[in-house]
């Protein structure tokens, strides 16, 4: 079965942020993933730029699709444009941080 | 292969934990010390005790606090691996002998001969900090507000130590004749040149982070980092030549300055996210609070020359704004720190506990009550020349102290015993 975008959305919900407490597709911090293959490339963002985490986040985020049978390597991008706001997390997200 | 992307830049737990336990370890020095100050309430500002206790619990406490903190920040606030973690090490033996040397030298006049040699390490200490600041900046790509700020206050920290070292040479050996006109200058150059505007810079990063601010200008901290540089050089040449004019417009400038960074941090609280005021938001509410507040002494303390609102604006902002913005951060920062080496090895195979769960809340909440409640009494004290009030406000702050200790603890011991359960499975294949 040829592995889905939805698929490595999934994976990526694992992966919590531990300061804020959520997962970091509900965050918002995930702009895409592109499947080529058993290869995929993540373009994501961090809350701040600065954020002693960015590196975990990075390596969490690979790791975690890494994990789902038929993919073999995964390349996470940072990028800071457009810059995360908190419309980008989902309700939920904004509703538990007091964004409402 | 993606193992070491973690472990790139940041630097080994064990280094920044060797300058908050100091600072923690000082802190706790300085909170039993300081009733036996009550005294001095009717006294001069500028006494020998004061200094010391003022250098054990600036330098002890906040900047000890502060470097661990840089080695921590600089290499992911820069994008730049920090240029040396050895020097780190050297640097913190060095800085902790010199403190206990230096003010014990300063506290008992029996001693004033050792002075100059505490002086020197702790000089040396800060050179070895500042070169692995600046020689760390020879890579820098990105120069933000942030990077700006590290810069700018290494290179006053620079003059400022080196001011303080002549001061203590000239404690012993007396070659020069105005030597109220150094302390000046070193208060300028290490307070306000230093920690005042590394807090500044990295409340830029930390504030917004914690608060998941967005969307607010950088306008008023670019004016507040003009402004007290211009405040500071003028300070700086009119205290040494003697011009006043130029010495009160410094003055002004930095004040301009603090007041452009206060609502630069107005801004960030204004759009911030998380709404709940939680230990952290507390104690910054308060340290900003307290800030505004020694200002005003300060202010009152030069139109009237009188001694009792310098001594009144050196305590708010000591023991109000350093330690409400240090403590708020240490529930901050070392929580990350005792995650990372414990908890991120193991994210996706146990369920890791969230930052937040790693101080104990109540406790830090009702620190954030006692050491206000404390500190609002001993404050009143020094207004109303009563030390028997002082002492109970001092005495009560050392509760707060305690606290703060006790959830230092509670932090470094978190989860050990449930990993070494979960290491013991993994031994015995239960896991």
């Amino acid at each position: 079965m040829a592995v889905t975008e939805e698929m490595v959305y999934d994976a990526i919900k694992t992966v919590i942020d531990p300061e804020v407490g959520f997962d970091i597709y509900s965050l918002g911090l995930i702009y895409g993933a592109k499947v080529e293959g058993d290869h995929v490339h993540v373009t994501m963002t961090l809350s701040t730029r600065g954020c002693p985490l960015h590196e975990m986040m990075k390596q969490w985020t690979k790791e975690a699709v890494e994990k789902i049978d038929g993919i073999n390597s995964c390349e996470v991008e940072i990028v800071w444009e457009p810059a995360w706001n908190v419309t980008m997390a989902s309700d939920e997200v904004k509703k538990a941080l007091g964004a409402f | 292969m993606a193992k070491n992307l973690a472990t790139d830049m940041a630097p080994p737990f064990i280094l920044v934990a060797h300058y908050f336990i100091a600072g923690a370890v000082f802190y706790a020095i300085t909170a039993f010390l300081l009733p036996f100050y009550a005294g001095e309430v009717n006294g001069y500002f500028l006494s020998s005790s004061i200094a010391s206790l003022m250098h054990l619990y600036l330098l002890g406490f906040v900047m000890m606090v502060i470097f661990g903190a840089m080695y921590q920040l600089v290499p992911v606030v820069l994008e730049i691996p920090i240029f040396s973690k050895d020097f780190a090490y050297v640097q913190f033996y060095m800085f902790v002998s010199g403190i206990l040397i230096f003010t014990f030298g300063l506290w008992d006049e029996n001693y004033t001969q050792i002075l100059p040699y505490g002086a020197m390490l702790m000089y040396i200490s800060m050179l070895i900090f500042v070169t692995n600041v600046f020689l760390t900046y020879q890579n820098i790509t990105r120069w933000d507000i942030v990077a700006k700020f590290i810069l700018v206050s290494n290179i006053f920290l620079t003059i400022g130590v080196t001011i303080g070292f002549i001061i203590a040479l000239n404690l012993i050996y007396g070659f020069y004749p105005d030597i109220l006109d150094l302390v000046q200058m070193h208060i300028a150059t290490t307070i306000f040149g230093y920690v005042i505007m590394t807090i500044m810079g990295i409340g830029m990063i930390l504030l917004p982070m914690f608060s998941l601010s967005h969307g607010f200008k950088q306008t008023a901290i670019e004016m507040a980092f003009y402004t007290i540089i211009i405040g500071l050089i003028l300070f700086l040449i009119g205290t040494f030549y003697k011009l006043n004019i130029l010495k009160f417009g410094g003055i002004l400038f930095s004040t301009v300055a603090i007041f452009f960074a206060l609502y630069q941090m107005y801004l960030i609280f204004s759009t911030r996210i998380r709404k709940q005021n939680d230990f952290w938001a507390k104690n910054m509410m308060a340290s900003f609070a307290t800030l505004i507040v020694s200002f005003f002494i300060l202010l009152t303390g030069v139109i009237t020359k009188n001694d009792t609102y310098y001594l009144l604006f050196g305590f708010t902002l000591f023991f109000g704004f350093f330690t409400f913005f240090v403590v708020g951060h240490i529930y901050k920062i070392l929580p990350f720190l005792v995650w990372y080496q414990r908890y991120s090895p193991l994210v996706g195979k146990i369920k890791v506990p969230m930052l937040n769960d790693m101080v104990h809340e109540k406790i830090a909440d009702t620190q954030f009550w006692i050491t206000l409640t404390g500190l609002l009494l001993a404050i009143g004290a020094i207004v109303a020349k009563i030390p028997f009030v002082f002492q109970i406000g001092t005495v009560i702050m050392g509760i707060g102290t305690l606290l703060v200790i006790y959830n230092i603890y509670y932090t470094l011991i978190y989860g050990i015993e449930e990993l070494e359960n979960y290491n013991k499975g993994l031994e015995d294949g239960s896991n």
